[in-house]
């Protein structure tokens, strides 16, 4: 690993004092990441020297100024001051979010994905430069251990898909187009790999990023907001249940034992989620413009709950997996085509439009110091080679624990106290047993 | 607030469907509330004379709301899709939630409806109207009808989330116009009071919208409902989202009449209502439902919980009681910051007065040291360390 997380870390603290202004310094407070878990980097308080020259900046008096907003200025420039000498006392920063523990020693993905050698996975979304997508680590890793991947892009002419093709085949596919998906389907049935072995593992990885703030009216662009909100559900909802239908009964005939011994542990479906998808809301921009996302997000977290229990019931041989990754350094704000519910230019960038500017640049803070896509890749082929799946798997290295031989298992804890919160603001089982408690007594 | 009835005496049942027709109208279960006000709410957001919309308002939950917002000295709007057919104490304006067309007609016949001219604006929204989504999650090969069942999936999260989620956003003008009327007041009323003591601000709109519970369950334990599991959900996502962007305007700009529109989320448990019997539930397949005996047994089952859940009139008490509470609840869990400042605050008071609403005033901080005793806890009040002591052990590494 080049330099330590230390260092690769301090341009990205300048990077960030420096879109801060007078509009989103409020934003800017709360957004600064709290202490993540026990990965406290020493040393790094000499490293935010730039951003204690902004706040400096921030604190001077100009004569424009009217005496409330220097009043705020000061206020405000205080208080981040406070929050640095905070974390300078409890020796921590904005950096303490940088993923210092990688793959679990003991876990070779490369073995674990030789265990599938020989067979047919199609992997949703394995476009892009080599280190920046989960789909394309994912389709790299599988082809070395000898897996014959079909990928998919929205568009395999892309300059960033060079190199591509002599590795693994590349079909177009949007998945929030049913026309699109029923032309992918057939030419899945037809690839010459499918053909002669049958699809074993089918990875729905693909998704679009959605951001912009849910308001408050008056919405910007009303036409962009609805129709964004709409095609995030298209894409990261409706898509992935569009490819399970359309690519079933691909994956029930090779339990059938269409072609070949089939390769353990029989055909599976891995459906990469989202962290969003059990959030349920935040303060800060940086949470609440992904409103959208989350929704169709854990729209998607239910449909694959409720079929796994009923494939579970039917002792289907076809079994599924979710793996919920928190942020991954990936393009999925940057270079795709993410969904915009709020005004952008051709580029991508937002007009006029200092609030959503700050999200798009603290989007890029923390996804560029967050996973590698390696690292969730490898989650994902854990979960397709594991006898027995769990049936969510969250994929972190902030509460990272290792504990045993599997990546997965070590985050079963910060998992149970997700479903243990969950719980609780369910009102059903609670409130029941609450009030027989109180007969009780 | 009703009465609260005795729990009914279930010893008899020996378990089976019970016999609806013979309860004419009186739920034996309907006195399990589950919810209760807090004891120390303060009631002072007065009703009386406000204006409210009430989505679905043509029966269950909605009906019962806007009586009893009725009953408070409150002018209702409700809304059906088929007002005509329903009778109501209060007018009902056609809504299609799933019809994107269908809302804006509402919104510019809820801006030209006379108690709204009258009032200058909106005080109340409740978004309530929701429609069952039933039907089969798969496998896939077991899926007769796709596209049907496709279809369903979409116009269930069409009515449930983004029809709420253009409504809101339509009658909020409205909402936030009100919000600046009471502002304009609500400044003089706290100028007069600086001196004595802090009132809460009590001039705002509100949003309710009901979610329901399942909105909190994964839906492995009830595929069948998957569909609306997920549309509650996506809708509780919106509501907490639009809520935080609300409420964390930048405060280095004036603020908004935005901030004093107030949201809040009730999510009532299975309420005796129509929902699934007899209103237009969602079929995700619709062949399915007529010929899946699972199915049939699930949705059989769907009644009894519905049908032996709780009264709708209790479930409106709650709006109504929500509806009056003078500060709404938090969604966010105070950081160790705010917390610390809280403390300092309460050991003594600041100095000068927010400009905003409470929310805003809590998440400052005082300029300069505050008076008083200084709490042991204060960043202001460390005492440096006596020469010679040893330096301060590092922090615990403990995740």
């Amino acid at each position: 690993m080049p330099g330590s997380p230390t260092d690769r870390c301090a341009p990205q603290v300048t990077a960030f004092a420096e879109v801060l202004t007078d509009e989103n310094l409020d934003a800017a407070i709360i957004a600064i990441p709290p202490k993540q878990g026990a990965d406290v980097v020493s040393g790094v308080p000499e490293k935010l020297q730039g951003l204690q020259t902004a706040l400096g900046r921030l604190g001077q008096e100009e004569a424009d100024q009217d005496a409330g907003t220097r009043h705020r200025r000061r206020r405000l420039a205080s208080t981040i001051k406070d929050d640095v000498e905070t974390w300078v006392e409890e020796d921590r920063s904005p950096c303490a979010a940088v993923p210092v523990f990688m793959p679990t020693p003991k876990f070779d993905a490369a073995a674990a994905a030789a265990r599938l050698a020989g067979s047919v996975a199609v992997v949703i979304g394995a476009s892009g430069p080599p280190d920046k997508g989960v789909g394309r680590a994912l389709a790299d890793q599988l082809v070395d251990a000898g897996v014959t991947v079909i990928g998919t892009s929205r568009n395999p002419s892309d300059p960033a898909n060079a190199g591509i093709s002599a590795r693994y085949d590349l079909l177009r596919l949007d998945m929030s187009s049913q026309a699109s998906v029923d032309a992918f389907a057939a030419a899945v049935a037809a690839h010459p790999a499918v053909q002669a072995k049958g699809l074993a593992t089918l990875f729905l990885n693909g998704a679009r990023f959605a951001a912009g703030s849910p308001g408050p009216p008056p919405l910007q662009d009303e036409e962009m907001y609805y129709s964004g909100a709409e095609l995030s559900l298209q894409t990261n909802f409706l898509g992935p249940l569009r490819v399970t239908h359309a690519l079933w009964p691909l994956l029930e005939a090779y339990a059938a034992g269409a072609g070949p011994a089939p390769v353990p542990p029989g055909p599976r479906l891995i459906w990469t989620g989202s962290a969003e998808a059990y959030a349920i809301g935040g303060a800060d921009p940086i949470s609440y413009s992904y409103w959208s996302y989350g929704a169709a997000k854990r729209a998607s977290l239910a449909y694959y709950n409720a079929m796994r229990t009923v494939l579970t019931n039917q002792s289907s041989p076809v079994t599924t997996a979710a793996l919920y990754p928190f942020g991954i350094n990936t393009r999925l704000v940057e270079g795709t085509r993410p969904i915009f519910l709020s005004p952008v230019n051709a580029r991508g960038e937002p007009i006029e439009n200092p609030h959503f500017s700050l999200v798009m640049s603290m989007y890029r803070f923390f996804l560029s110091m967050a996973l590698s896509p390696a690292f969730v890749a490898a989650g994902d082929i854990e979960l397709a080679t594991m006898a027995d799946p769990p049936i969510n798997v969250a994929s972190s290295s902030w509460a990272w624990k290792p504990q045993g031989e599997s990546r997965l298992g070590g985050l079963q804890d910060l998992w149970d106290s997700v479903h243990q919160i969950e719980e609780l603001q369910s009102a059903f089982p609670f409130e029941l047993g609450k009030a027989d408690a109180a007969k009780k007594a | 607030m009703p009465t609260p009835l005795a729990k009914p005496d279930l010893s008899a049942w020996n378990g089976s469907k019970p016999d609806f027709a013979a309860w004419n109208g009186t739920n034996p279960c309907a006195a399990w509330p589950k919810w209760r006000p807090a004891p120390d709410v303060q009631e002072t957001w007065d009703l009386k004379g406000r204006v409210a919309v009430v989505t679905g308002a043509s029966s269950g939950i909605g009906a019962a709301i806007g009586a009893a917002l009725l009953a408070e000295g409150v002018h209702v709007i409700g809304t059906s899709r088929t007002p005509g057919t329903a009778t109501a104490p209060f007018d009902l304006l056609p809504l299609e939630l799933s019809d994107p067309a269908s809302v804006v007609a509402f919104g510019a016949a809820v801006a030209a409806h006379p108690a709204v001219v009258a009032r200058g604006g909106l005080d109340i929204l409740v978004n309530n109207a929701g429609r069952a989504v039933l039907g089969p999650v798969g496998p896939p090969s077991s899926i007769t009808n796709y596209l049907a069942w496709m279809a369903g999936v979409w116009e269930g999260l069409q009515t449930n989330y983004l029809g709420a989620v253009r409504v809101t956003n339509t009658l909020w003008p409205l909402l936030q116009a009100r919000a600046k009327v009471e502002d304009a007041g609500g400044v003089k009323a706290k100028a007069a009071t600086l001196k004595k003591k802090v009132e809460v601000d009590k001039h705002y709109a509100r949003v309710v919208f009901t979610a329901s519970p399942m909105a909190w369950s994964s839906s492995a334990a009830t595929p069948d409902l998957w569909g609306y599991a997920a549309s509650q959900r996506a809708l509780l996502i919106y509501a907490n989202m639009l809520r935080a962007a609300v409420t964390s305007t930048p405060i280095s700009s004036p603020p908004s009449a935005a901030s004093k529109v107030k949201l809040s989320v009730l999510a009532p448990m299975a309420t005796a209502t129509r929902l699934v019997e007899g209103a237009r539930p969602i079929f995700l397949d619709p062949t399915a439902a007529a010929t899946d005996p699972a199915l049939a047994s699930f949705l059989a089952n769907i009644r009894v919980a519905t049908a032996a859940g709780l009264d709708p009139v209790f479930v409106a008490s709650a709006y109504v009681q929500v509806l009056k509470e003078d500060k709404p609840v938090r969604i966010r869990k105070k950081n160790r910051r705010e917390r610390e400042r809280e403390r300092a605050e309460q050991s003594s008071p600041p100095q000068h007065i927010s400009h905003t609403s409470i929310t805003h005033r809590l998440r400052m901080r005082p300029s300069g040291r505050p008076a008083g005793r200084c709490p042991p806890t204060s960043r202001w009040c460390r005492a440096a360390p006596p020469i010679g002591a040893r330096p301060r052990s590092p922090p615990s590494r403990r995740c």
